[in-house]
């Protein structure tokens, strides 16, 4: 630049003529320094200032000319050069264009990207869960061929039941069906007290039989598996410990406990006030299909003879079919190798057999599996109406842009040109939307897990995957897809001459673009209804759920486990007096209205379902042939049936009861139907291997959330104390806060054993509240995706709706010139409201009712096609629709006249 | 006296690509050259220039260079580029048709007759 320097006049009249021709920025400096340049030259040839810019002409023409021809340049050297291809700076410049467009209309802009983040965000969410549960292998090696074996009877195929230990012992040597087979004891007890940290800690273990870890194919990460002489070889087993004192460690409690110490393996730990050698470390991936919060594992012992017997079913099994063998094939081979079996102990007419399950199908569910698809289905719906609302939006962004396009189309602005702006901002907006919307999913797995951990699988551990991130990619696109192309597309085909005869009427629309945007408000008003109705039904069953009579008063219970180690209360005599003194000490404490123990709580599912007979008067259960009836198992303490509010209906009370007479058993309600018409006091039963009388009946509770019941007998734990280390959950009704006697029940069980664990305390309400994770889980998910997409509903008719009344202001402003009243004008445009909401609640109505299917296994006393859901769902739907057009019709009747019709 | 719009539409483009048939040419020099080559005829609001520059070089019968002038500064020179050249023969051929004709018609003097 050595020139002559402008004079600020004609720099600033360059500026003027170069600000308004309104071109993007490296066309915009093109063509300011050509104009300078020009300007340059003029005085260089000794024409002063005022003369040049008089020369030149009018600005605002020239900027017009200039912008114009710029633009047909810009369209003609792109269609003509390397045929339509654009390039980089062209794509740069186009993505700059888009971006301040869209930053013009931060409304519009804000309100996609966040409807997109809504849709995406929890569709990634569930889809994350769906991906951990559903598509994620399990963490073992070639997963495919676990497979969980069950015990069924011959005469139910649907009643699975844990497996006796001969028939592990048998399955075991079948080579051709097993790779490798083991079982595992999953029952409740099975945890212990490690003492030898600065104060005791419960455990959880898990006692599995030699070659589980191989089975799984996941070696110990130090030291050794467990050896087959640990579970089998010669003698009877006789405790439940196991046979060789040996255990291997969780990655967690290596840590945790013994300061990941590397030189653990050989040491000994106290446990239980016995002492066992660490011979293995697990690795911390390792994850325990049937004891996912497992702190060690112990030997289990399969040693034939005790609890080892054809009548106990209490193993969990887990075989490895080898390379090849289809489940049927496998399954066929199991059953005649049983029969055999089964023959040669001279039982040819048995009752159970085995039955082979994969395992990833057995730790998913179908229940879990069903509500994972529903959930999925549901998110599903909500970025429909998600995408509908945006294309919604696009499309009325871009009926107001026609008359823009067809007067650039006009000008020769290439209409690809017009087609890849529209693109670029759609993929802006779909890329922010998609961003937003993983942090929201990201954020929503982790709401997830906290919310129902019950409702997941044991080891299912959401994360948002590579696998999750291109879905949510996939779901992205085909929104860009959705709504990105149409409205280009429509921008392509515009005809200039039509827009432009439109005129101001081209923003309302024709009579194409009306009904297209209509239809899109019915889907979503559809869609919207869908979701309410299944959130409504569900939120009917969940309370229903609540509304069970449990029969019992959980307010203010606290409950608590107390688990007695064998090695220092090895007999019935020691526990029994453990938990007496425990009990009286309770029951005196201040603030206690009434305290018990029990062996499991109500409402808590199956638990110790055993056989008991009559023993009808006059005969002896030698003799007599009468069935034996499933009973409900429950060992009771101290005054439970009053610590939870149940009901005696008849005979002794539980503080009455002499546990030094004779050998008694309170029965449920429900029980004495077995009795027929006899008075069930004094009736005699035989339950665990003693005859024993009936001394009282209570009312009936139930067994599970649903409230079913069955029925159940309670024995005495003073009278029953010898038949196994009872592991004990007392209850203790107070008048207070129940959470806040934990110290003192701390103490008191501090005073009578300093080794003992307070285990587990919590409000008897919290653990009511757990048997219902499930229900509660799907119905909060399904409320959330209902409300989602109720609010896109609202928008949606809310955005078509101002868009209609704005666009037809004029009309609007002339009739009521001519004299309609506010009334009518509010009438008609809630006229418009109501010809959309009906259609798509109609619709909604019908898709409702035959997706009501799906939801149908879930529901707990409530129809699939219940009556008072729908209406309330078609009320609500309906007035949110009649609220979202009355504002936009209020300001409509509000407008004046005069004033709308002079800004025409 | 200058033509009127319609006239100038037709006109000015030929004229232009006539006098960048001789050389490369810069904006203003441009401007100069057509009033006073023209006689004033074709003279015009020296802004159009460029918009007729740029809607020739959107057909291609133009292409801008960037070159440093004698004096030192950059400026973008015009080039005729072969397209331009056949389409300039084209018009001067359709010109020539519609001048005689309108002179058949008695409506201008021939080229011949206006020199006498």
């Amino acid at each position: 630049m050595t020139g002559p320097l402008l004079p600020p006049s004609v720099r600033a009249f360059v500026r003027e003529v170069v600000e308004a021709t309104g071109l993007e920025l490296p066309d915009r400096h093109e063509v300011e320094r050509e104009l300078e340049a020009h300007f340059e030259d003029g005085l260089e040839a000794g024409v002063d200032a005022d003369e040049l810019i008089r020369r030149f002409g009018d600005p605002a023409t020239a900027a017009m000319k200039i912008a114009r021809a710029r633009e047909r340049r810009a369209h003609d050297t792109t269609t003509r050069t390397g045929g339509g291809r654009m390039s980089v700076g062209d794509w740069a410049r186009e993505f700059g264009t888009s971006w301040r467009a869209l930053l013009r209309a931060p409304g519009f802009t804000v309100l996609v990207v966040l409807t997109l983040a809504l849709g995406v965000g929890a569709n990634t969410a569930v889809f994350s869960v769906i991906d951990a549960v559903l598509l994620t292998p399990l963490p073992y090696q070639a997963p495919e061929r676990l497979v969980r074996i069950y015990e069924v009877p011959m005469d139910d195929v649907t009643a699975f039941s844990f497996v006796r230990s001969p028939t592990v012992a048998a399955m075991r040597e079948w080579d051709d069906v097993f790779d490798g087979l083991a079982s595992i004891y999953t029952y409740r007890e099975t945890g212990a007290d490690l003492t030898d940290g600065d104060r005791p800690r419960r455990v959880t273990v898990v006692p599995v039989s030699a070659g589980y870890f191989d089975m799984l194919g996941v070696p110990p990460a130090m030291g050794r598996p467990f050896r087959e002489e640990e579970s089998v070889g010669p003698g009877e087993p006789v405790a439940r410990g196991p046979m060789v004192p040996v255990t291997i460690l969780s990655d967690r409690l290596w840590r945790d406990q013994y300061g990941a110490d590397p030189g653990i393996i050989g040491r000994s730990i106290r446990m239980d006030g016995a002492s066992y050698e660490v011979v293995g470390v697990m690795p911390a991936r390792f994850s325990d299909p049937f004891g996912p919060r497992a702190d060690l594992w112990t030997p289990q012992d399969l040693r034939e003879g005790g609890f080892n017997n054809w009548g106990n079913y209490y193993l969990s099994v887990v075989g490895r079919l080898p390379e090849g063998l289809t489940l049927a094939a496998a399954q066929e081979r199991v059953s005649a190798h049983f029969a055999n079996l089964m023959e040669s102990i001279g039982e040819s007419d048995f009752e159970w057999a085995p039955r082979l399950v994969p395992l990833h199908d057995d730790i998913v569910g179908d229940t879990r599996r069903a509500m994972l698809l529903l959930l999925a289905g549901a998110a599903a719906l909500v970025l429909l109406s998600a995408c509908v609302n945006v294309a919604n939006l696009v499309f009325v962004r871009g009926l107001g842009r026609a008359r823009e396009a067809a007067v650039r189309a006009a000008l020769g602005s290439g209409r690809l040109r017009l087609v890849m702006r529209t693109l670029m901002e759609s993929t802006i907006l779909v890329a922010g939307g998609a961003l937003l919307g993983m942090l929201m999913g990201w954020a929503g797995v982790h709401a997830l897990v906290s919310m129902a951990p019950d409702a997941l699988p044991a080891g299912a551990t959401p994360t948002l995957s590579i696998r999750v991130f291109g879905f949510a990619l996939a779901v992205s696109m085909v929104a860009l897809l959705v709504f990105g192309l149409a409205p280009a597309l429509r921008f392509a085909s515009v005809d200039p001459g039509d827009a432009l005869r439109q005129g101001q009427r081209g923003s309302t629309g024709g009579g194409t673009s009306r009904r297209v945007r209509g239809a899109l408000v019915v889907i979503q008003v559809a869609t919207g209804l869908v979701l309410l109705t299944g959130a409504g039904l569900l939120t009917r069953s969940f309370v229903q759920l609540q509304d069970v009579p449990l029969g019992i008063e959980p307010q203010g219970v606290l409950t608590f486990e107390v688990h007695l180690p064998d090695a220092r209360y090895p007999d019935g005599p020691s526990r029994r007096a453990f938990q007496d003194q425990l009990h009286q000490r309770i029951s005196t404490l201040p603030g206690v209205r009434a305290a018990g123990s029990t062996s499991w709580l109500p409402a808590n599912g199956l638990y110790h379902g055993w056989g008991v007979r009559y023993v009808a008067p006059g005969t002896t259960p030698a003799e007599d042939q009468s069935p034996w009836y499933g009973t409900q198992i429950r060992v009771v303490n101290g005054n439970y049936f009053s610590a939870l509010g149940i009901e005696m209906l008849r005979g002794t009370p539980m503080d009455e009861f002499d546990p030094d007479g004779d050998l008694g058993v309170w029965v449920n309600e429900r029980f004495t139907d077995i009795f027929g018409e006899a008075d069930p006091i004094g009736q005699i039963i035989s339950v665990g291997n003693a005859d024993r009388r009936v001394i009282g009946v209570v009312a009936d509770v139930p067994t599970d959330t649903r409230g079913s019941v069955s029925r159940k007998a309670y024995i005495p734990h003073a009278q029953f104390a010898d038949n196994r280390n009872w592991a004990l959950i007392h209850t203790v009704s107070t008048r207070a806060d129940p959470t806040s006697m934990q110290t003192q029940l701390r103490d008191v069980l501090a005073s009578l054993d300093g080794d003992l664990v307070l285990y587990l305390p919590r409000p008897l309400n919290d653990v009511l509240a757990t048997g219902r994770a499930r229900d509660r889980f799907a119905t909060v998910l399904m409320g959330v995706f209902a409300a989602l997409a109720l609010i896109l509903t609202v928008v949606g008719v809310y955005g078509i709706l101002a868009h209609a009344v704005a666009g037809r202001s004029r009309e609007i402003g002339i009739r009521m010139a001519l004299g309609a009243d506010r009334r009518s004008v509010l009438e008609m445009v809630m006229r418009y409201a109501t010809s959309l909401a009906v259609p798509g609640v109609v619709l909604g109505v019908l898709a409702a009712w035959y997706g009501s299917r799906w939801v149908a296994a879930f529901l707990f006393e409530v129809k699939p096609v219940d009556p008072a859901v729908y209406a309330a769902t078609v009320a609500l739907v309906l007035g949110a629709c009649l609220l979202a057009g009355y504002i936009p019709a209020r300001g409509a009747a509000g407008a004046d006249p005069a004033r709308t019709l002079s800004e025409e | 006296m200058t033509l009127e719009r319609e006239w100038m539409r037709g006109a000015a483009p030929l004229a232009v690509l006539t006098l960048l048939e001789g050389r490369e040419m810069y904006g203003y020099e441009l401007v100069e050259a057509l009033e006073k080559d023209t006689g004033g005829i074709l003279a015009m609001g020296q802004s159009t220039v460029y918009p007729l520059l740029y809607n020739l070089e959107a057909r291609g019968h133009v292409t801008p260079v960037s070159r440093t002038a004698p004096t030192g500064r950059r400026r973008k020179y015009y080039q005729i580029t072969p397209v331009g050249r056949t389409w300039l023969e084209g018009q001067r051929h359709q010109w020539g048709q519609l001048v005689h004709g309108l002179g058949r018609l008695g409506i201008v003097a021939g080229p011949d007759e206006a020199r006498a």
